[in-house]
């Protein structure tokens, strides 16, 4: 029974691990998307009316 | 880009996630190792009532969600925010997740407990009902494509198929049941109190857990609504 739970234990312990790498892969997403975002704006305002 | 969305944005720029998510491991070792260590054995059933520990968390985290959803949909079907479609379909996917786990950990307890895996009990059946309900939810959500339509149609679902919480939390007292009634049962009955810390620890650290699977849900939803957004800006310029 010990085994089980330690093997319990190991496969929470996965789960989080992976958790973590998707936290950080979110991470990266949002902080591509501000240079998205701000790329996007810039355009929209150079091909608006004004900003022709 | 929302105030909310750059709250988001700095929540992973300070590293503030990694932090989080290390917490949330924390917590639930430690409830795991509380659980298997240094709880008592149940008299009857010995080490697998154990599951019980992880069992009604989840049961609980399950409900949060669902009343999440429910909320959500209101504040939806009302102001037509984005935010809040978002947290509503957040909500119920993780509470899809938590529901699951209910549903896989109550057999496991289930067939050494009563000899069979499954029985068309009020509680079992209508928590079934539930996740089936949610599962319905998040299908109409994909097969609408997220028009407009389809996330009316999804909140109106998200609000009626709350309506299975009160029912499964009193099932137990509305018709005869072979479930048990932990947490609700006469005097001299109930958790042994060292039980019932190792319960509030574990109810503590999945509840946590919860709030990280939703948040890094949520932020998904999110950068999915931004990027949508900024495309149909484009293409109407």
């Amino acid at each position: 029974m010990e085994y089980l739970a330690i093997a319990y234990l190991i496969l929470w312990g996965t789960l989080f691990v992976y958790l973590g790498r998707l936290s950080a892969k979110n991470g990266e997403l949002f902080k591509n998307l501000r240079i998205l975002v701000e790329y996007w704006d810039e355009q929209a305002s150079k091909d608006s009316p004004q900003g022709r | 880009m929302t105030p909310l969305d750059r709250l988001i944005e700095s929540y992973y720029k300070t590293k503030l996630n990694i932090m989080m998510v290390s917490l949330a491991f924390l917590g639930v070792m430690g409830a795991l190792i509380r659980i298997f260590w240094f709880t008592p054995l149940d008299a009857y059933q010995g080490m697998v009532q154990k599951i019980f520990y992880i069992h009604l968390p989840c049961a609980i985290v399950t409900f949060v969600a669902f009343f999440g959803v429910f909320l959500a949909s209101i504040i939806f079907l009302k102001t037509r925010s984005g935010i809040a479609d978002d947290l509503a379909s957040s909500l119920a996917e993780v509470g899809v997740f938590f529901c699951s786990l209910v549903l896989i950990t109550g057999p496991i307890w289930a067939k050494p407990a009563w000899g069979a895996y499954w029985t068309w009990d009020n509680r079992l059946t209508t928590t079934l009902i539930l996740w089936v309900l949610y599962v319905g939810y998040l299908l109409l959500r994909q097969l609408s494509l997220e028009s407009e339509r389809g996330k009316i149609a999804a909140a109106i679902l998200g609000i009626i198929a709350f309506l299975d919480v009160p029912i499964i939390k009193m099932s137990v007292t509305w018709w005869r049941s072979i479930h048990p009634t932990v947490l609700s049962g006469t005097p001299g009955t109930g958790l042994d109190p060292s039980m019932g810390r190792t319960l509030g620890i574990s109810l503590g650290a999945f509840l946590f857990f919860f709030t990280i699977l939703f948040i890094e849900r949520f932020a998904l939803a999110r950068a999915g609504t931004l990027i949508k957004r900024a495309r149909m800006s484009m293409e109407v310029l």
